[in-house]
């Protein structure tokens, strides 16, 4: 017994935050990375995130294949993250306010996606079944089955961060969005026309948000709303852990999400104050976060 | 080659060059000399479209390129080597220099190109798989210069490569300034440093205030101590 | 034909405007011919209304982006309806007020703590502050959670008002929420008009110039905070009333959301505003969901173009083609500043130094250059003014400051100049609170200041103008003199008139004289030219009435007529404060100085009078460096 609570409920618990965290990093990689390199706080991410699960589901109506919508949806919202970029963000840079213009426009879209998707979908929840592959229970944890399917989230999320490095790492694509991250005007001033590695990027970040949505569909409701609640919690996340670096997004994520459900041990409803306030408390005694880099987060 | 007529650029409503006008040939070194404020990075970052001017035209190999996104600008052949050298402080020396290259052949073949950067600049390699930002303010200008000629540039503009450098470097860039010249490129060199300036230069111009105010042949400066004094000292 | 009749149109609307809309309130319900429906709209619209006024004090006034609006109406609401639910004899009014309060407590909470970050990262705080009250009342028995709190008993009036009954009575209920709405509004237009209104405008304006002008803007946010949380509480207890009941999805933020796309829609900045954005959207949402299913696209989508294409709404863009229609617009090329040369301009003399100044010929008892009877050391000639002792400025590896020993006594003017990379703009701003160094010390009068902010250094008398211009493009050019006079009046004063500050009105216009832009009193600061924005950038720092004034590269981007100009105003006003100038312009340097300090790598290389620095071998070949 730990604090009264049998050990068993600790480690279930422990697990559901480790997979918590993984969805929730990957989130966040695509908005810090967009940050990093945009200086945009994309509120528009919780939708993409929303589109990704509606184009999951719709692939396995359309094509029965669960493993089929691990693909296409992240290239479909990355296409309207793409339409995004042009159509509505290149419209403010460099303008007078750009930064606020930015916070509106993408939060207007926030308000007004989730409604198109009621209007083409229907306002009720779509039921996202879990791929028979996965389903059943892999192993038991103390007193609790754990699923199959909890366990290839963790799997592929701990396959995808390394490939995600590469990118940013191995890759001229990545190495321009670094050198960009940096210094923006050198980056052209080497011949690189950097307007496209903006779109590029904003399309990944969609993608990211894209690819979470998708694996969490299973877990959790297919609804309009669902950008809503994630967009808040990844805000905390890139915050506690740090934007514009890979592991601050990581450390963030696992952070937190180990915490909602450690204190949703306690008491359900509790868990979601006590991130906000966690939040606050970073934001006031280390600004940049656990691993932000600096300058990037002070305004 | 580089054709300024007349070029009228402001910061915001600071009318900063009030017609400017200067050329350089193809493969001659050009000076622009001048106090702080007169105007001389204003003028290479009209050039090299990072501020677009209001008036007046820039030509360069006849084409007019003025206001023109700086990225194409690099692309139709014109270098330039930054005041504060902004080399990618996160990137390694070697990611810098491929950055150059991307332009030119996705940074496939680095080898050749590496080799020249070597010759011209021996200390790189030791530093090559170290990050931009530990180097020191010396390697920072040789791998500021190297990465510029990555992009094969027929004409290179050089703001104040000797700020804030020990006197041996300079040296050094004086040396790189004519070994380039050597190889065919043609040097628009903003420098504080008069003596390194009109010893590297065929040609100099003075600007004063946004204006030039004289114009002729660098050896024949370094005759005029007065003319110097006029424009360049207390 | 339109030209004229606008101006005068807008002129009648803003003396005649407030009595038109008290009138059409009391008219409206005969107008919509009593129908309960109709008022019932009405109704809503005033007190969402309310919110967005509450909301536009901070985002159109103050320049503050909230997210977090849905804490304060929602705990307002509640609180206004636990009151009524659980003590059914209180006073309506009462709970009312208890409301209001509550939302001024929730700013209380909140402010301080979302304020200490700015722009985007403290719109997120209070996204996520927010939402903490959501789920307290999510939570909490008593709030009813997602069913909302209901079973709130008929309401009355108090016999003071008339003992009328609220519930269910549409005429009477619409009357009293109409007063309360349109007192509310007054108070509110008050402040605005306040002296505390004009900080809170000129910090949205530029914070940085507000505070080097010597207003605590955090502190100015604050209030400014409170305040629309009170207001905004009292839209929120108003709502319970007016529904009877508290939904919990007026604290969701989603709220948030809404109150900001109403004050986009009405205007920032106006006070008709606000209730144009909140009809739009109640007609939107109780007209268009009948037509539409999906109505929410439509609003997302208005919101995103509006923010795109009107970025001042409805209310604020009609305003902007009425009154700049009547304006001349200043052409963008260099004027020369049609100031006539001023014939009084005393070369300088010797003499000045050591602390006795020359009296200017504007010096008129009780005008702006009184010595300070505070001074710490008094008009010592032997204390200076400002010295820095070991001043280092280091940036990682990099020493851009080293170790500066630099004095200057009451009445000099000093200029410093250096090469490139000298450091003197790091040396400036260590000076003036920007840059905290990295060691050494900086007195003022005496009086160490090393660590204190911008607004402070500005509040112990020293002031300067800034190499890039940067002043408040957006107010006009007389109000950017009047808000730095006024900063050494009053900041917090809510309630007067800020034109019955005659005192600093005076003192501006003698400025604004002094400036020679008398002509271009009433237009917006932006459209002056180039050197006319210089002169009014030194006119700022000036207004503050220093006893030292820093001038950075004052002739930058001037013409040579300009620059003469300059040089001869710089010397006009010597006589009345103490000047350090960072200069390239070496005619002016040389002709305008008493002493200068040559900076070079950071360090201070040599000293003198301009003579001594022209013959000094050392400046020489540092400057030519052949």
């Amino acid at each position: 017994m730990l604090f009264g609570y049998p050990l068993e409920v600790w480690t279930t618990q422990l697990f559901i935050g480790l997979v918590n965290g993984c969805i929730l990093i990957l989130v966040a990689q695509g908005l810090s990375i967009v940050f990093g390199l945009m200086g945009i706080i994309n509120f528009a991410h919780g939708i993409f995130y929303m589109l990704g699960a509606y184009v999951g589901w719709l692939t396995v109506q359309l094509t029965g294949n669960f493993w089929l919508s691990l693909l296409v949806a992240p290239a479909v919202v990355g296409g309207v993250g793409v339409f995004v970029e042009i159509g509505v963000l290149r419209r403010i840079y460099g303008t007078k306010n750009a930064n606020f213009a930015g916070v509106l426009v993408t939060y207007g879209l926030a308000i007004m996606i989730p409604d198109v998707v009621r209007m083409i979908f229907g306002r009720p929840g779509k039921p996202f079944a879990v791929p028979k592959l996965l389903t059943g229970s892999l192993f038991t944890l103390g007193a609790t089955e754990i699923g199959g399917y909890r366990v290839f989230i963790i799997a592929i999320t701990a396959a995808l961060l390394p490939l995600l490095w590469l990118l940013l790492n191995r890759t001229n694509l990545g190495m321009v969005i670094r050198a960009g991250t940096s210094d923006n005007t050198m980056v052209q001033l080497l011949g690189i026309n950097v307007a496209r590695t903006w779109t590029t990027t904003y399309a990944l970040g969609a993608a990211l948000a894209a690819f979470a949505g998708v694996i969490t569909a299973p877990l959790v409701a297919v609804a309009p709303e669902m950008g809503g609640l994630i967009l808040i919690e990844c805000f905390i996340v890139t915050v506690v852990g740090g934007m514009g670096s890979f592991v601050g997004p990581i450390a963030g994520g696992l952070l937190i999400g180990e915490v909602l459900a450690l204190t949703g041990m306690v008491y359900d409803v509790f868990a979601d104050v006590v991130i906000y306030l966690l939040m606050a408390v970073v934001l006031l005694v280390r600004p940049r976060g656990l691993f932000g880099q600096e300058g990037v987060s002070e305004e | 080659m580089l054709r300024l007529d007349r070029i009228d650029t402001h910061y915001g409503l600071s009318h900063i060059l009030q017609g400017v006008s200067l050329t350089v040939s193809s493969g001659e070194a050009v000076a622009l000399l001048g106090r702080n404020g007169a105007g001389k990075t204003t003028t290479l970052k009209s050039i090299m479209g990072v501020l677009k001017p209001r008036g007046g035209r820039i030509t360069f190999e006849d084409r007019d390129i003025t206001g023109s996104s700086p990225h194409r600008i690099v692309q139709m052949g014109i270098g330039y080597v930054p005041e504060e050298r902004r080399v990618f402080p996160n990137l390694t020396v070697y990611e810098n220099l491929k950055m150059a290259r991307l332009m030119v052949d996705g940074g496939r073949r680095m080898d050749d190109y590496l080799d020249r950067v070597f010759a011209l600049f021996p200390p790189l390699k030791a530093r090559l798989r170290n990050r931009g930002r530990v180097l020191s303010g010396g390697e920072q200008q040789m791998l500021t210069i190297a990465r510029s000629l990555g992009t094969e540039p027929r004409l290179l503009l050089i703001d104040e490569p000797t700020e804030g450098l020990m006197p041996a470097f300079v040296e050094t860039i004086g040396q790189t300034i004519l070994d380039i010249q050597r190889q065919g490129l043609a040097v628009l060199l903003v420098e504080q440093n008069t003596k390194l300036a009109l010893d590297a230069t065929q040609r100099v111009y003075l600007i004063e205030k946004g204006v030039i105010r004289h114009e002729g042949a660098s050896a024949a400066l370094k005759q005029d101590p007065e003319t110097r004094l006029r424009y360049l000292g207390v | 034909m339109t030209g004229r009749a606008l101006p005068v149109i807008a002129r009648l609307f803003e003396r005649w405007g407030l009595w038109v809309a008290a009138a059409l309130l009391l008219a409206a319900p005969l107008v919509a011919d009593y129908t309960p429906f109709y008022l019932a709209l009405l109704t809503e619209v005033l007190v969402f209304g309310l919110f967005a006024l509450a909301y536009d004090i901070l985002l159109g006034h103050t320049g503050v982006l909230s997210l977090g609006h849905s804490a304060f109406v929602g705990v307002s609401a509640y609180v206004t309806g636990l009151l009524l639910v659980n003590l059914r004899s209180i006073p309506v009014e009462l709970a009312v007020l208890a409301g209001a309060l509550g939302g001024l407590v929730t700013a209380l909470l909140v402010g301080p703590l979302a304020l200490r970050k700015r722009g985007v990262y403290f719109a997120m705080l209070t996204l996520a502050l927010s939402q903490i009250f959501y789920f307290i009342a999510l939570m909490w028995k008593p709030t009813g959670g997602t069913d909302g709190l209901g079973n709130l008993p008929r309401l009355f009036l108090s016999e003071v008002f008339g003992g009328f009954r609220l519930s269910k009575r549409p005429v009477t209920l619409y009357y009293a929420i109409a007063a309360t709405v349109f007192l509310a509004m007054l108070v509110v237009r008050r402040i605005h008009r306040s002296p505390f209104g004009r900080v809170m405008r000129a910090t949205k304006a530029n914070e940085r110039r507000a505070q080097a002008c010597g207003y605590d803007t955090r502190r100015v946010k604050l209030v400014a905070f409170s305040l629309s949380g009170l207001f905004s509480g009292l839209a929120g207890a108003l709502l319970t009333v007016t529904l009877e009941f508290v939904p919990i999805e007026n604290t969701h933020w989603t709220m948030s959301g809404t109150v900001l796309i109403m004050t986009l829609f009405g205007g920032t900045g106006t006070l008709l505003g606000p209730f144009v954005g909140s009809a739009v959207f109640v007609w939107m949402r109780d007209f268009l969901s009948k037509k539409l299913e999906y109505w929410e696209v439509f609003v997302g989508a208005s919101f995103v173009l509006i923010v795109l294409f009107l970025p001042e709404g409805i209310v604020g863009t009609l305003r902007r083609l009425v009154w700049m229609g009547g304006l001349e617009r200043a052409p963008h090329a260099p004027q020369s500043l049609g100031v006539p040369q001023p014939s009084w301009s005393t070369p300088r003399s010797p003499a000045r130094l050591g602390g006795v100044t020359a009296p200017s010929p504007l010096d008129a008892p009780g005008d702006l250059a009184k010595p300070s009877p505070s001074t710490a050391g008094g008009n010592n000639a032997d204390v200076p003014l400002l010295e820095s002792r070991g001043l280092t400025m280091r940036f990682g590896g990099l020493t851009a400051v080293d170790g500066v020993d630099f004095q200057v006594r009451r009445g000099e003017l000093r200029a410093v100049i250096g090469p490139n990379g000298a450091g003197k703009t790091t040396f400036f701003n260590m000076l003036t609170g920007v840059l905290p160094p990295t060691a050494g010390r900086i007195l003022f009068k005496g009086q160490d200041i090393t660590a204190l902010p911008p607004h402070a250094v500005s509040r112990l008398g020293m002031a300067r103008s800034y190499q890039v211009t940067n002043i408040f493009a957006d107010l006009t050019v007389l109000e950017n003199l009047r808000i730095a006079v006024q900063s050494r009046v009053t900041t917090f004063s809510l309630w007067r008139n800020a034109d019955a500050l005659r005192e600093v009105t005076e003192r501006a216009e003698r400025m604004l004289a002094l400036l020679g832009l008398g002509a271009k009193r009433d237009f917006p600061a932006g459209a002056l030219s180039h050197g006319e924005q210089r002169y009014l950038e030194i006119g700022i720092a000036l207004a503050t009435e220093p006893e030292f004034l820093l001038l950075d590269e004052p002739t930058a981007g001037m013409s040579p007529e300009e620059t003469k100009q300059t040089a001869d105003f710089i010397r006009t006003i010597a006589g009345r404060v103490t000047i350090v100038l960072v200069e390239h312009d070496m005619e002016v340097v040389m002709g305008v100085s008493d002493r200068i300090t040559v900076l070079n790598y950071g360090k201070v290389l040599a000293e003198g009078s301009p003579a001594e620095i022209r013959e000094n071998p050392d400046v020489r070949r540092v400057y030519l460096r052949d």
